[in-house]
């Protein structure tokens, strides 16, 4: 045993220094991201909670030393009447806005009360046959921390919808800049031809123009062509910053391909189209992905266009939806808003995933010397 | 047939002429070796050839068809180019294959013709690996091995031994040359390396400055190269050279060297030429070394008619194996001489040296021609 752990040791001890100096960034870089999804798994009163390690889960109030809990009350419209439990102590309840028809927890007469929070039903005050009044406590809900109950409450939401939008959106915008990047860049890098430096620097110096100042005259493009509030008003605008920094960033992987390669493609008798097709594109295959990747998360995280062109909550994307529907006046649905970032992260970082081997693969090597 | 004909070809890339119109025949089947200092026109000459470069003169014919303005895949030609120019993201079998499938060959035939071609430079058992997992001699093969298969009339070589190891460079040298036996194609073949250049060619073009200074087979440019230039590019260590006058001696004609040397020259038809500058050159392989006087028995000395007598100081000694060289030096210059290891010649000794003045060469000052 001693002599694998210390193998493991003499392996691990010449990277300690690496692993020591990427710490801090390691942390610096993934705490925004910790604080995001303790945070959407955080019941609300313990979210609220200002005497407990904000680091961490407690389902132990702070003040009182006592579980968690939310008292059932009956609401004040309600008249008095015999009181009918739906569901036994000690079972768990859904809270009512996170359903289409909630299942009552309890009737009084024929009104019924619903469970406001995710929890268990700890106590009964008033039980099954007694008579329950206005305002009165007729017993209360344990809440667990951590609880998935924030993203339950997205079911109720459009964020599915808004997900969707920011999904089509990334990828069609995706395909038209690929598209067009490509060809562009390949031309720019590879043929000669009057102005090639020039018509590089102009479609640099568009993609410097700030969103903040050109939606503006976007806005007027996208009434007169009268799509605003449609799909098709992101789609059309998204590509005018994809397109040039894809552009720039494919003209570095073209310029990188040895043009030995080219040259030998000519003379093994290839047309430039075949060039492109089979010697070229397959060569900067990763430069290709890493351009597509960058055009779905640009448009993916794009904010001010989304914001102006689209009105109707039903066809926003993803983060203006978030941010106007989950930030109501001066209050923030903390929970709500921090599961719907976790969940619209996820299809950025399963493309990164995918994608993560060609990123580091060295395809060109080998190709010369 | 394939036999490549320049016809005052030339290559201007703006105000300066890369070549300056240049004629040269290459027979059918010939290996023909295009030698130069880098920035001579000898790479810009080869690229005319595939197609690669734009002619901006003169006319190139191959295998009697004009092809100036054909683009390279109709010129009949491949090449192999010095960086070897692989696909990387094709196996080598791929790699080989690329311009027959172009072509849409059928597949049976394509693989036997890898195959065979594999077999030729023993690559067959690397035939699904990628380039990058190929060692650099290897990857020489496979670039080879995809000129091969197009078993083009015309195979251009730019540099390709250029980026290996010294050992694997004589190797390869040897397998080209047994190739050439073996495949019949005309070869055109573009180094900086003399060596290559003496060892490898059938006929050897050198040129300079975009123009070339001569044409033919290593043994005629050694023995005798019709300028300065030449015979200073070929040979290794290269000809010493020494600026001198040419005065009359008696019914003759001699060399006068700085330090009052004066070298009897076995070339009376120079008589008239009494009083020229010249360059005087040498070989460091018909320099000998006497001590007390009495030439050793180095080379076949005892043949030697007329040799001059220089006295030198050692200066370096540098040994090869059998051989070693030597630099020394005299009132005249310091210069360059190959010997027999047991020669016995040490660092700051004071020798007498023999030129063999039968095999010296004189240049005209101004022209630099051959005399």
């Amino acid at each position: 045993m001693s002599s694998r752990g210390s193998l493991f040791w003499r392996r691990i001890r010449p990277s300690l220094l690496s692993y020591a100096g990427l710490a801090p960034f390691l942390a610096f870089a993934l705490f925004p991201f910790y604080w995001m999804l303790i945070t959407s798994l955080k019941a609300d009163p313990n979210l609220y909670d200002l005497k407990r390690n904000p680091f961490w889960f407690s389902s132990v109030d702070g003040n009182t030393h006592q579980p968690y809990h939310k008292d059932i009350i009956v609401p004040a419209s309600f008249s008095e009447g015999v009181i009918q439990w739906k569901v036994a102590q000690g079972a768990a309840t859904t809270r009512s806005d996170s359903v289409q028809n909630p299942e009552p927890i309890a009737f009084i007469g024929a009104q019924k009360i619903e469970s406001p929070v995710d929890g268990r039903l700890a106590a009964i005050r008033v039980p099954s046959g007694k008579i329950a009044h206005p305002n009165e406590v007729i017993g209360f809900i344990e809440v667990a921390s951590p609880s998935l109950t924030h993203y339950r409450y997205l079911i109720s939401t459009p964020f599915y919808r808004w997900l969707r939008v920011s999904l089509v959106t990334g990828l069609v915008v995706m395909l038209i800049t690929l598209l067009l990047a490509v060809p562009a860049a390949y031309a720019l890098a590879r043929l000669d031809f009057r102005g090639n430096r020039m018509l590089g620097i102009v479609i640099f110096l568009t993609y410097l123009i700030p969103p903040t100042i050109l939606f503006i005259p976007f806005s007027q493009f996208v009434g007169a062509l009268k799509i605003d509030n449609t799909i098709w008003s992101l789609i059309l605008t998204y590509p005018t910053f994809t397109v040039p920094f894809c552009t720039w960033l494919l003209m570095g992987f073209f310029r990188s391909v040895p043009k030995e390669i080219e040259e030998r493609a000519l003379l093994d008798g290839a047309t430039r189209m075949q060039i492109l097709r089979l010697v070229v594109i397959p060569v900067v295959l990763p430069g290709i992905i890493t351009a597509a990747i960058f055009a779905f998360t640009l448009s993916f995280q794009e904010y001010v266009y989304g914001l102006t062109f689209i009105s109707s909550t039903i066809n926003r994307t993803l983060p203006v939806g978030i941010t106007v529907d989950m930030v109501r006046g001066d209050v923030y649905f903390w929970g709500p808003l921090m599961a719907a970032a976790v969940l619209g992260s996820i299809p950025v970082v399963i493309v990164y995933a995918l994608s993560l081997d060609y990123f580091i693969s060295g395809m060109t090597t080998g190709a010369v010397k | 047939m394939a036999e490549v004909v320049l016809e005052n070809v030339e290559k201007r890339f703006g105000d300066v002429r890369a070549v300056a119109g240049i004629d040269l025949t290459i027979r059918d089947k010939e290996f023909v070796i295009l030698v130069g200092p880098s920035g001579c026109g000898k790479t810009t000459t080869l690229r005319m050839i595939a197609g690669l470069e734009e002619v901006s003169g003169g006319d190139i014919k191959i295998a009697g068809r004009s092809v100036t303005h054909l683009p390279p895949r109709d010129r009949d030609i491949a090449m192999v180019f010095q960086s070897y120019a692989l696909y990387p993201h094709m196996t080598v079998a791929k790699n080989m294959s690329f311009s027959l499938r172009l072509r849409g060959m059928p597949r049976d035939q394509v693989a036997t013709r890898v195959r065979d071609v594999a077999a030729i430079l023993g690559l067959s058992d690397h035939l699904d690996r990628k380039p990058r997992q190929l060692s650099g001699g290897q990857r020489q093969r496979v670039a080879v091995g995809a000129a091969l298969c197009r078993q083009a009339g015309v195979l251009l070589f730019d540099e390709p031994l250029s980026n290996l190891d010294a050992k694997l460079r004589v190797h390869m040298r040897t397998e080209l040359k047994r190739l050439h036996q073996s495949v019949q194609s005309t070869m055109v073949y573009v180094t900086h390396d003399q060596v290559e250049a003496m060892t490898m060619g059938d006929r050897i073009v050198i040129m300079n400055a975009g123009v070339i200074c001569q044409v033919g087979t290593p043994l005629e440019v050694y023995d005798r190269p019709v300028s300065r230039f030449v015979a200073g590019f070929i040979g290794s260590p290269p000809m010493n050279f020494f600026e001198g006058e040419l005065v009359p001696d008696g019914s003759g004609v001699a060399l006068a060297l700085p330090g009052d040397l004066r070298l009897s020259l076995p070339r009376p038809e120079l008589a008239s030429r009494a009083g020229r500058k010249v360059s005087f050159g040498i070989r460091p392989e018909h320099i000998s070394v006497a001590q007390s006087g009495r030439p050793l028995s180095d080379l076949a000395w005892a043949a030697v008619a007329s040799p001059a007598r220089v006295p030198a100081v050692i200066e370096v000694v540098e040994p090869l194996g059998h051989r070693v060289v030597v630099t020394a030096r005299g009132e005249a210059g310091t210069f360059q001489m190959e010997t027999e290891i047991h020669a016995g010649v040490r660092q700051g000794d004071r020798v007498d040296l023999w030129f063999d003045m039968n095999r010296a060469y004189l240049f005209d000052g101004e022209t630099e021609a051959t005399l």
